[in-house]
């Protein structure tokens, strides 16, 4: 990196940092900015599956008996769907596609 | 029970999720069918901020197919799912374009086209035109001096100067709008079942029924 690019660079990190402080001294207005969930935003598939299972069982079973069970067991179904299909696809990416572009 | 297509169980059930339940007698199912519908789209707005619902050029798309492609953008065909969560999509959504979005008139192949966009972090909103004013610098996020359209003064900001809401970026955005728009889909699910649904029989929600709940 030469002394122009490190110039720029330096000059870009202190931007954002004085962005990053202007946004942190802003309060969080709920329903109106969105929360900073960007490093666990993938703990949101839980809620997501739960409220699904309880809207959908709602209508879809004949009885409402066993309601809160299949609704555990539908959440539990579809965040473990989400797990093997994500570990799928991780297999897909790291391995299989990695090894075809070194071989 | 009433049997055959019910019309204004359906009508109820996109009106107020699970009203349409309610009206045919199904009160269990009814009060689980909002918890799930309305506190999913609540978690929407919770997660991504009004920028969740956001219907951008729908409305004249509709309407009219002269509208230029590249003003067609946002999150319009989320929306059409969103939209199916009653009238509490469509008032969240006219909340977002006309009291959070700012105004601005830009130049394309038709002419001068007034287009809504979200506020940039460096701009609040002049809420008597709806323009957009610059109260930071965009590099570093300085504050700087600008014309206050409230006292007519000019000033420098300060940090109750910001933009009427933050726009959602990333898996934030994502989750947020998808959140949303899958509340509306199975209110969807539920309305067919009001409006055309197998009807269960006497005391449907206490597991007495011969017909059975939709397929």
């Amino acid at each position: 990196m030469n002394p122009a690019q490190m110039n720029t660079l330096a000059k870009a990190s202190a931007a954002a940092s004085t962005w990053r402080e202007q946004l942190a001294g802003w309060s969080y207005r709920p329903f109106i900015d969105p929360i900073n969930a960007h490093h666990w935003w993938w703990a949101l598939i839980v809620p997501l599956a739960l409220l699904t299972a309880v809207a959908y069982k709602a209508v879809r079973l004949p009885t409402l008996e066993r309601y809160w069970r299949e609704v555990a067991l539908m959440s539990v179904q579809v965040l473990l769907g989400m797990a093997a299909l994500a570990a799928t696809l991780w297999l897909l990416v790291e391995v299989f596609a990695r090894s075809f572009r070194s071989s | 029970m009433p049997e055959g297509p019910q019309p204004v169980a359906l009508l109820l059930a996109w009106l107020v999720p699970g009203l349409g339940h309610w009206y045919l007698g199904m009160r269990r199912r009814a009060w689980r069918i909002a918890l799930g519908v309305l506190a999913m789209f609540a978690g929407g707005l919770l997660v991504g901020g009004i920028d969740a619902v956001d219907s951008t050029l729908f409305y004249k798309r509709m309407l009219s197919s002269s509208t230029p492609p590249e003003r067609v953008d946002g999150d319009m065909v989320w929306f059409l799912g969103a939209m199916f969560t009653g009238p509490v999509a469509f008032g969240v959504d006219l909340a977002h374009q006309y009291r959070f979005k700012v105004v601005e008139d830009t130049m394309t192949a038709q002419g001068v086209v007034r287009v809504r966009r979200g506020a940039m972090p460096y701009e609040i909103r002049d809420a008597r035109t709806g323009k957009a004013i610059e109260v930071r610098d965009k590099a570093t996020g300085a504050p700087i001096e600008f014309l206050d359209p409230v006292t007519g003064v000019t000033r420098l900001a300060t940090s109750a100067d910001r933009p009427p809401n933050i726009q959602a970026l990333g898996r934030v955005r994502e989750i947020g709008t998808l959140l949303c728009t899958i509340a509306g889909m199975l209110n969807l699910i539920a309305m067919i079942d009001a409006g055309w649904g197998r009807r269960r029989s006497y005391d449907p929600d206490r597991g007495q029924s011969r017909a059975g709940g939709a397929t």
